[in-house]
């Protein structure tokens, strides 16, 4: 097989075909730390593009509740352990220099799912990525028993008489899951009908319906397992970034032509989502564009991290991840970046700060950022990832979103914060 | 149990079988995290217990079934009496209408 580079690795890698970049790539970051389950963004996709007969099982955008659930069930721990098996204690990162940007998560010592597929090669019914096929019963219900079914509080005796859902402690977090577009796809490795393509001007990943014959191996190639297939048109379908928004040509949404977010992101309550285009060189690295919000999370300062970067497949979706969660569980999903992660997330300093406050603050695809600086506010106290606390400092700064037309589409002003009056004083003068 | 989880038979007495295991963690370091990203949102007391009491908000409304409303309501108000709410202003800027009659 050919040899790519994969920056998330910090090495080459073998995969099935030449290296070939876009020219742009869709990016997106997810801020763990906000989601409460709302499940909005799953059904502005839901209704969105999967609501016809047959797509009763599919759902593009999901959010799974970590670590007890999966959709589906069991995606994740069920490669992990197919690649422990491929190379048993070998799956390791090694050597790691947080100021070697080309490099920012060390290097991967392990087998991505490529090259355990490649070192297979001479047994029969062989692939080109390592995979499996989840059965019908994995797909079917998503977030069955990932946690306990609260309706609302009741006092004890009142519960009706249902069936009994297990239990166990509350305590997890939520994790939002839509294709990463990968720069190196599995899916698109594994297409008999070489039916599936990235596009060269936003690096979208799509499957061409007139040349798929339904032989489900994308399915069973994607570690994400984000290809689905569809048993009444006897195809493959998968998330496609909305793409008509993203190419803002609808004039009935974007009469200006700029990209507009996808349904999943726009939706988002929480404010969790930020999607972007982000600009590739030549040789596939991200071209640095410090300025720009994804560019400045993910590769600046490495606050946002890639999902399972050892499968390979250098994916585009990156996770600010959740602050209450041990470090080794953090660590075999998104890498040995977890803790730098998490300690400047945890205590932003202003810059940081600033840029944060623009998820969500419009459906434009930003492409640039800048902050005004103002005087410092305050100073509040935050809880840092050991539990212990840390003075943060608040600056009353102001950041400025721009699209793809470099005009001002959003301004966020961070002001004093106020106290909230102690329960106790609540109702005096 | 041996062998690759996918490849395990089912278990008719057992259909309630997790697939992952437990992870150790702490519950009241969630709910205060929680708080306090809220409370960086511009969400005060009354709007975050809201988040609390709703059944919609699976995550939150689970921590209120754990440690009870009132505990509930004391820890978010001792969580925010050190953090503070930060207050955010969006500055007006050209209306966006994402839905526009066509012709108008």
């Amino acid at each position: 097989m050919p040899e790519v580079y994969n920056w998330q690795l910090g090495r080459s890698m073998s995969y099935p075909y030449e290296e070939s970049h876009s020219d742009r790539q869709f990016a997106f970051v997810f801020n763990i730390n906000r989601c409460i389950a709302c499940q909005t963004c799953s059904m502005a996709c839901k209704s969105t593009w999967t609501w016809s007969r047959g797509q009763e099982s599919m759902w593009w955008n999901n959010v799974e509740t970590k670590p007890y659930g999966g959709y589906p069930q069991g995606w994740d721990s069920n490669l992990l352990s197919m690649l422990e098996e491929a190379n048993p204690g070998g799956q390791k990162w090694g050597y790691q220099d947080d100021k070697e940007r080309e490099w920012p998560y060390g290097s991967f010592e392990g087998m991505t799912i490529f090259e355990a597929a490649e070192r297979r090669r001479l047994e029969p019914q062989s692939s080109r990525a390592l995979g499996y096929l989840p059965s019908d019963e994995e797909w079917r219900a998503p977030n069955m028993h990932e946690e306990v079914a609260h309706g609302p509080v009741q006092r004890e005796g009142d519960r009706p008489g249902t069936a009994q859902l297990p239990e166990h402690r509350v305590w997890y977090f939520y994790l939002q899951r839509i294709c990463n577009h990968c720069t190196y796809p599995g899916c698109l490795s594994a297409c008999p009908r070489r039916a599936i393509y990235k596009r060269k001007e936003d690096g979208v990943v799509l499957i061409d319906q007139s040349r798929c014959r339904g032989y489900r191996k994308c399915v069973e190639a994607c570690p994400y397992k984000k290809a689905m297939y569809r048993p009444t048109t006897r195809t493959s379908e998968k998330c496609i970034a909305c793409y008509p928004r993203l190419e803002g040509r609808d004039d009935a949404i974007t009469p200006d032509g700029t990209p507009i977010e996808t349904r999943c992101m726009s939706a988002c309550v929480g404010k969790i989502r930020m999607q972007g285009l982000v600009k590739i060189s030549e040789d596939g690295t991200w071209a640095r564009e410090p300025e720009h919000p994804l560019y400045y999370l993910i590769r600046e300062r490495n606050v946002a991290l890639p999902l399972y970067p050892q499968f390979g497949t250098e994916p585009n979706g990156f996770y600010i991840p959740p602050r209450w969660v041990p470090r080794p569980y953090l660590e075999q999903m998104f890498g040995p970046g977890v803790k730098d992660a998490i300690e400047q997330y945890a205590c932003p300093d202003r810059e940081l700060l600033a840029v944060l406050q623009l998820f969500r603050a419009t459906q434009r695809v930003l492409f640039r950022f800048e902050i005004e600086e103002g005087p410092k506010v305050a100073e509040v106290e935050v809880t840092m990832p050991d539990g212990k606390k840390k003075t943060q400092e608040i600056f009353n700064d102001t950041a400025r979103g721009f699209d793809a037309n470099g005009k001002e589409v959003a301004c966020v002003t961070i002001e004093e914060p106020t106290w909230e009056r102690p329960k106790e004083h609540l109702n005096s003068i | 149990m041996s062998g690759n989880p996918k490849d395990r038979p089912a278990e008719a007495e057992d259909p309630f079988q997790m697939f992952a295991g437990g992870v150790a963690g702490d519950s009241a370091l969630m709910l205060d995290c929680l708080v306090e990203e809220y409370s960086r949102m511009g969400y005060g007391a009354d709007e975050i217990l809201e988040l609390f009491e709703s059944p919609e908000f699976l995550a939150t409304h689970a921590l209120r079934g754990l440690f009870g409303a009132e505990a509930t309501r004391d820890r978010v108000h001792a969580v925010l009496s050190r953090c503070r709410v930060l207050r955010v202003r969006t500055s007006a800027l050209p209306p966006e209408n994402p839905f526009p009659c066509r012709g108008s």
